[in-house]
């Protein structure tokens, strides 16, 4: 202990710049790490919660096979009353009005608080989740039938104490809720306190009774499904098999957290992504502390050399360094934690700004703030931190240990012999043929698990190269310093120095690389992406206008258009034509996947749908006459399916076999689609006596006619209770695509931020490099080498550095852009995307990284310059 | 050789502010070197020779005093003028070799010509030509990590006259070397001195390695005690 | 059109760590009761679409089966079965079944089926009087898509599964609960019995809060009970009350104890009591039915009834008279009824809220002829939890007052 005090303890109060530096490492690994996994857990955790708050204690639900179901099969439910009490359901969302409207924000893109909507019957509802409506003043709680009597009125609602506080309305107040297109004033009935249902979406939640949710949400007639809570002792597995016997052909019995698992996918893939950037800050976090720590060890060989010569036995000294790194480690932990609870609730709310459904926004949105650190995150940090960092102490302790005090005195060991240099190509070689390998696999689990795998090889394949194409960097910056004149000098001293401590840099070029080639990809990617978009944008976006309902938020939406505003839209002089569109969500292989209505001759003939395989891009009149339908790619990837094959889909009266005829280009979802036209969905799936609305309309403008103008017509006609967007061709073009940028901005962000976690390991590195390097610069400066001189060749070598980094990272990111435009798109979304080298962005980002690489090293030459090198030698 | 002395030192004092304790390493320090001489400094550990050396060498100012060198007054002058007095007139011999171990040989020695912005080329080639006087010219292209320790002192050498300096600065060359190695250092430095007329003065506390100056300053608790013309142990070769 | 592309943006967001922005506010702890309107009890007051509701202010003509339906002009109905059944083996038992319907609002503007228009409470009771266990369920309904009712056409009065039918004569009654169930068929063994004045029976001493009131006084019954998973044939008699109104209580008045007895004599007794919680002024009306049929209206004066003794509910902690001097001065009746057996509550915390005792009773006592027994139902509201008000009013009239009625006993 006493020699741990004064080895280590004095050492590293002395070299305070080196220990703050190594502490700063670990903490900003652990951050990141942390950040992540907290985001995600967060995430699930919320997500689930307000599941199972909305959810309630339902262990079973009843669905429609085919969507929403005609509520009058609730009544042959009646023999399900012995397993429990049933609830039937109406869920939705609906937007809080602005109180005025202007002109120009009708024709936008208006948008407003969003609620979340249940409307239950509360009698049979009320022991299914936990109801707490504020009764009097005096505080107590009401009853079932007093909610029921509450909420008698069609427009009644009873919201959260949470929202009302927020929005600063109270009971009796009146509010304008858009439902669909349509706005009605809706009166607050009642405060839900926190707790149970209310809690869901940070309290937007509004309850209603369900004949109101029904009226309101246009879905007379329909329920969306029913909850059944079991009585005690029954065993839920054993209900559900027997339930499901029991059902009409229509319907379908699962878990409530099966139905929201599958229905959500986008919380699915939220979470999925979440898990693999959460891998992938773990290995950047890993590369950080072991880069911090094994540095740190390193550039005390001499000491460890001298303890050896003193007399102190391996295992002492072992020991010793090893408390240093547990040391180094527990403090950078401490600090890392709170760091990373920080950065989750930043990581959380920028991931979901770029979500697409108002749900899972709201989800991220409020486990943002109820972001905390349990002690699982706290001892999963230590759990990994820590060991790693006592490897990272071993590695560099053993070998200083191994050598003789008299060649480690000498400062021999440091030069990696071309053995170890084949070995390590060697190793590179073999990760990429195994990531290459791995592009071949299918989806595990529905998900690109082997595509994600490659990408990781691909990157270690990256990292292991990274010492060759140094050393071969470094020679090649000799080389050129020979052709130039004089300031040549600075490039080979600081090539020389590189090559000189080639195993300590590598890891830094390392942690750098990977960070710069997942930009690269990620650039790669995104510009594909846009190019190919804009391209189908061209082709598929023929309309004039397109008119949808205010409330069609997300592709899950079934908002629909109210028959005035079809009416309207219709009957307006300058419109030549519309095409009608209307999808639902329906259950295919245990997936969820999009049923898209529409007029497809009409499509066909105005449309010019963008066909990938199947039929002459003309409408054959069997389409309407027939079971054919035209699936997305995404579709025909996911379920393996070509044109000629036959699907089974869930219809009104069961399954029935559907032909496809076509395989069609979409980039509007990612979810499987199924089109087909309206006189087949007509017969298969239309419920009698409820109305069929569109969800959208495509519009057709006679010759000549201003788009503007008859935008205005149609908005002014329709009035201030009539919600729909109604955009031109060209403002949709700008929205997609404002929209498509806007998902990527905060990809950008999160870029930097790992571009300047690594440029901080780079720093570090060399500010350790440069203490090593105490005499050497000292030795300079005797020969003459004014301060400028070695500030010059610091900052080369940081340039060096960092080129070297972008040169690999480019060149492994273009191999992971192309891993996950083939492989991982393919298998998740199932899309076509030409791959576009963005040339003047890689030009950019070279630039950017090297300006960015000689800043980070400018610190650490002021820093050597000031410590005053001479000095070292002066003092020996 | 001119009559004026080459290097003159008056009344030089160099006292050290440290944390704890100042204290003085040189107290009034007086005397001249003739261009073209070798001169030992001995004295005891401590006695302030580094210190002087430092000085002489446009490391370090002193407190007090004047340091004329080549006529220049090395005490008056700042950072990056030292830095140009030492890459071009001063040159150093350490008892650490002081080797850059990332560099090969002949690198090693054309550093502080490329530094001074000679081409690159031309350095090697007075570099090499250095080598080839301290008999490496076979071992211009190994690191110094692959010299034994003689040849690395050669190499520092080489070094130290590549720049064809005014002055050379040896401090206990022969410290790091067994008496073989550190006598044909000592011959060498003595060799350049007669045949290149190098100016030297080396700081040693071995009367052997003194031996091979022409005159010894004898230093004590940072005073000069006595300066004398050194008796040759053995007849000159 | 669906223009939104899909976020490609998972792929990127797989490799990044984060930024973002801003932190919720923390929830300012103010007063709950900032939420609610500064004035009034406007939270929990319901709302009136409409209130045309028809009162019982005059004698009706009454016309079988037809009004064996429902009433639907009227805003509160009930159909109340209750009867004293045995085994073949002479256990006894009791059983109450009891249909209500509540009007919420007579022409409700949303079309959907699930708009209430009447609401529809079941209660459902076994009295296991051998092992002195009493069983109560309780259902709370809307007709939504066919859920609960009274159909127009026929007598046929449901809630889910629960069901009375009209067969012939015979009254078809079904419940089931769990391991509890009941599948009788009752013949009526006299004709009906108006109650009050030709059917008119007033509920106070002020007009206006009144019902229209038939009962079947005897009916032999007969059928199968299930207690705990065991079924029994048994047989018995019941008594059925069909009442329907829009206001029965007066103000002030906070419950009632009510008697329906079959005397092995051949005579009937139904009386009441309306207590108020302002004094000890009772309202009291009955009516006597002779062996022929024939019914005699009995009058405050006529009636005279005291309280025994109390049995303290551990439950609802109301103290109910569990047995009762009845006593007919006019007509020579002396009469001790006393509860089969005591704790007979029924709590209907979850669907109305409301806590009362009703239960088979036995009878001892005198006529002007000699002793005379039976059997028969008591009924007493008002004893603990929340009175009936909110049951027999509706939504329509008053809010409920859960403050006061919680506190029991």
């Amino acid at each position: 202990m006493r020699l741990f005090k004064q080895f280590i303890l004095r050492a590293l109060w002395r070299e305070k710049v080196r220990s703050v530096v190594a502490i700063l490492g670990v903490a900003l690994g652990v951050a990141v790490m942390v950040a992540i996994r907290l985001a995600n857990v967060s995430v699930v955790e919320t997500f689930s919660a307000a599941v199972d708050s909305v959810g309630g204690h339902a262990s079973l639900r009843i669905r429609g096979r085919a969507g929403r179901f005609d509520e009058r099969l609730l009544l042959e439910l009646d023999g399900l009353r012995r397993f429990g009490q049933l609830s039937p359901v109406i869920e939705t969302q609906a937007m809080i009005a602005e109180p005025r409207i202007d002109e120009a924000e009708r024709v936008g893109f208006p948008r407003g608080d969003l609620l979340h909507v249940l409307g239950v019957d509360i009698l049979l509802d009320y022991p299914l989740r936990d109801y707490h409506v504020l009764a009097t003043q005096r505080g107590g709680e009401q009853s079932a039938r007093e909610v029921l009597s509450l909420l008698s009125d069609p427009y009644s609602v009873i919201l959260t104490e949470k929202f009302l506080r927020r929005a600063g309305l109270r009971v009796g107040d009146k509010l304008p809720l858009v439902f669909d297109s349509t706005t009605q004033e809706f009166t607050i009935r009642g405060v839900l306190l926190n707790r149970g249902p209310a809690r869901t979406l940070d309290g937007n939640f509004a309850l209603m009774d369900i004949a109101a949710a029904q009226w309101a949400a246009k879905r007379l007639g329909v329920l969306d499904y029913v909850d059944i809570l079991l009585e005690e002792g029954v065993d839920p597995a054993r209900a559900e098999v027997e339930i499901a016997q029991l059902l009409p052909a229509g319907l379908l019995v699962e878990t409530p957290e099966a139905a929201s698992g599958r229905s959500q996918t986008m919380i699915a893939a939220f979470q999925f992504n979440l898990a693999a950037l959460s891998a992938v800050a773990l290995v950047v976090g890993l590369f950080l502390i072991y880069n911090t720590v094994a540095i740190s060890v390193a550039a005390r060989r001499r000491e460890i050399a001298l303890l050896q010569i003193a007399g102190a036995p391996g295992r002492t000294v072992l020991r010793l360094f090893l408390g240093e790194a547990f040391l180094l480690a527990f403090i950078g932990l401490a600090i890392g934690l709170p760091t990373g609870r920080l950065l989750a609730a930043q990581a959380v709310q920028g991931t979901a700004q770029t979500v697409e459904t108002f749900y899972i926004q709201g989800v991220a949105e409020s486990s943002a703030a109820a972001l905390r650190l349990s002690l699982t995150e706290v001892v999963v940090a230590a759990l990994i931190a820590i060991p790693l960092a006592l490897l990272a102490a071993l590695v560099p302790a053993l070998e200083a240990a191994s050598l003789s005090p008299v060649a480690t005195a000498r400062g021999l060991g440091s030069r990696w012999g071309a053995r170890r240099l084949r070995l390590l190509l060697l190793g590179s070689l073999t990760a990429a043929a195994g990531g290459y390998a791995l592009t071949f696999g299918p989806p595990l689990w529905g998900r690109p698990v082997l595509g994600f795998l490659a990408e990781l090889l691909f990157m270690i394949a990256g990292a292991l190269l990274v010492p060759s194409i140094l050393r071969v960097g470094c020679r090649l910056a000799q080389r050129l310093a020979e052709l130039l004149p004089r300031g040549g000098n600075e490039m080979r001293l600081a090539a020389a120095n590189l090559l000189g401590a080639l195993p300590r840099v590598s890891i830094s070029v390392a942690a750098l690389s990977v960070s710069l080639s997942m930009m690269i990809a990620i650039a790669v990617m995104v510009g594909s992406f846009r190019e190919t978009v804009i391209y189908w944008l061209e082709s598929a976006l023929s309309a004039d206008l397109a008119a949808k309902p205010v409330m069609q938020t997300s592709a899950v939406s079934e908002a629909t258009l109210s028959p005035q505003a079809v009416k309207t839209i219709r009957q307006d002089p300058a419109v030549a034509d519309t095409i009608w569109f209307s999808s639902r969500q329906v259950v295919y292989r245990e997936t969820n996947i999009r049923l898209a209505v529409t007029e497809l001759d009409k499509t066909f003939e105005r449309a010019r749908l963008l066909l990938k395989e199947g039929p002459p891009d003309r409408y054959t009149a069997d389409w309407g006459t027939q079971a054919d339908v035209l699936v997305s790619e995404s579709f025909a990837i996911h379920f393996d399916c070509r044109v000629g094959d036959v699907v089974e889909l869930p219809t009104r009266v069961g399954q029935e076999p559907f032909t496809v005829v076509g395989v069609y280009y979409d980039y509007a979802s990612n979810q499987g689609t199924v089109m087909m036209d309206m006189a087949v969905y007509e017969r298969h799936y239309a419920l009698p006596g409820v109305a069929v609305t569109p969800q959208a309309m495509s519009v057709f403008l006679a010759e000549g006619a201003d788009p503007g103008e008859v935008r205005t017509r149609i908005v002014n006609q329709l009035g201030a209770d009539e919600q729909i967007y109604l955009v031109t061709n060209r403002e949709l073009r700008r929205e997609v695509l404002r929209i498509f940028e806007s998902t990527f901005t905060v990809t950008y962000a999160l870029q930097l931020i790992a571009i300047v976690i690594a440029g901080l390991g780079v720093a570090a590195t060399l500010i350790t490099l440069i203490y090593q390097r105490q005499r050497e610069l000292g030795l300079l400066s005797l020969l003459g080498a004014t301060y400028r001189q070695i500030r010059r060749v610091i900052v080369l070598e940081a340039i060096l550095l960092g080129g070297v980094s972008q040169l690999l990272g480019t060149g492994i990111g273009i191999l992971l852009a192309l891993v996950l435009i083939h492989v991982i798109n393919v298998q998740s979304f199932g899309w076509t995307i030409q791959v576009y080298l963005p040339y003047a962005f890689f030009l950019q980002s070279t630039l950017l990284v090297l300006i960015a690489s000689a800043l980070f090293g400018l610190y650490p030459a002021i820093w050597a310059a000031r410590e005053n090198a001479l000095a070292v030698v002066r003092q020996e | 050789m001119s009559d004026s002395p080459f290097l003159v030192v008056s009344h030089l004092v160099k006292h050290y502010a440290d944390d704890r304790v100042g204290y003085t390493a040189l107290r009034d320090v007086s005397f001249s070197i003739q261009a073209g001489e070798f001169v030992a400094v001995r004295g005891p550990s401590g006695c302030g020779k580094s210190t002087l050396l430092h000085v002489l060498g446009a490391m370090d100012r002193p407190t007090t005093g004047e340091v004329l060198l080549a006529g220049r007054r090395l005490d008056r002058l700042s950072d990056v003028e030292l830095a140009v007095v030492r890459r071009r007139q001063v040159g150093f011999v350490f008892q650490a070799f002081n080797l850059l171990p990332t560099l090969t040989a002949v690198e090693n020695v054309a550093l502080p010509l490329t530094l001074d912005g000679i081409a690159v080329a031309a350095a090697n080639k007075r570099a090499g030509e250095a080598l080839g006087e301290v008999g490496l010219a076979a071992r211009r292209d190994h690191y110094p990590s692959q010299l034994s320790g003689g040849e690395m002192q050669r190499v520092a050498i080489a070094r130290a006259v590549a720049i064809r300096p005014d002055l050379v600065i040896a401090d206990e060359p022969t410290g790091s070397l067994d008496s073989g190695n550190g006598t044909r250092v000592l011959e060498l430095l003595s060799d350049l001195n007669r045949t290149r007329g190098l100016t030297i003065v080396m700081a040693t506390h071995s009367a052997d390695a003194a031996a091979f100056a022409e005159r010894t300053l004898q230093l004590a608790d940072g005073c000069l005690v006595e300066s004398n013309e050194t008796q040759p142990l053995d007849a000159p070769v | 059109m669906r223009a939104r592309p899909n976020p490609l943006a998972w792929l990127a967001l797989a490799l990044f760590a984060a930024a973002g922005c801003t932190q919720p506010a923390a929830d300012s702890d103010a007063d709950i009761t900032a939420l609610l309107p500064a004035v009034g009890e406007g939270g929990a007051r319901s709302i009136k679409e409409s209130s045309s509701w028809s009162r019982a202010t005059e004698p009706r003509t009454f016309e079988f089966p037809r009004d064996h339906g429902p009433h639907e002009d009227f805003q509160i109905e009930w159909w109340y079965y209750t009867g004293n059944l045995s085994t073949s083996a002479g256990e006894p038992f009791g059983y109450q079944l009891t249909f209500f319907r509540t009007g919420i609002n007579q022409k409700p503007r949303n079309p959907s089926r699930w708009a209430v228009r009447d609401l529809y409470t079941a209660h459902f009771a076994l009295s296991d009087i051998g092992r002195q266990e009493h069983y109560g369920f309780q259902r709370n309904r809307r007709a939504g898509v066919g859920l609960a009712g009274a159909a127009r056409d026929k007598y046929h009065v449901f809630n889910g599964d629960w069901s009375v039918k009209l067969q012939g004569d015979v009254h078809h009654l079904q419940a089931v609960d769990g391991e509890y169930a009941l599948d009788l068929r009752l013949r009526p063994t006299k004709p009906v019995v108006l109650q009050g004045e030709q059917g008119l029976s007033r509920k106070g001493a002020l007009p206006g809060n009144a019902s229209y009131y038939y009962s079947h006084v005897r009916m032999a019954s007969e059928g199968t009970l299930t207690v705990d998973g065991t079924t029994h044939q048994v047989s018995g008699e019941s008594w059925m009350d069909h009442e329907f109104s829009t206001s029965f209580l007066e103000p002030g008045q906070v419950g009632w104890d009510w008697f329906s007895i079959q005397l092995d004599n051949g005579h009937e007794l139904m009386l009441f009591q309306m207590r108020r919680s302002d004094g000890p002024s009772r309202y009291r009306s009955g009516t006597l039915v002779d062996a022929d049929g024939r019914s005699e209206s009995l009058k405050t004066a006529d009636i005279q009834l005291r309280p025994r003794a109390l049995w303290k509910s551990p439950e609802s902690g109301g103290n109910y008279p569990v047995a009762w001097d009845v006593e007919l001065p006019r007509h020579s009746y002396r009469l001790e009824v006393v509860a089969a057996f005591d704790d007979q509550e029924m709590i209907t915390a979850a669907s109305t809220g409301i806590v009362y005792w009703e239960g088979s009773v036995v009878v001892r006592g005198q006529s002007g002829e000699g002793p005379v027994g039976g059997r028969g139902y008591l009924e007493m509201t008002g004893y603990a939890g929340p009175s009936f008000g909110p049951l027999l009013t509706g939504t329509a009239n008053e809010a409920p007052t859960r403050a006061a009625g919680n506190a029991g006993g």
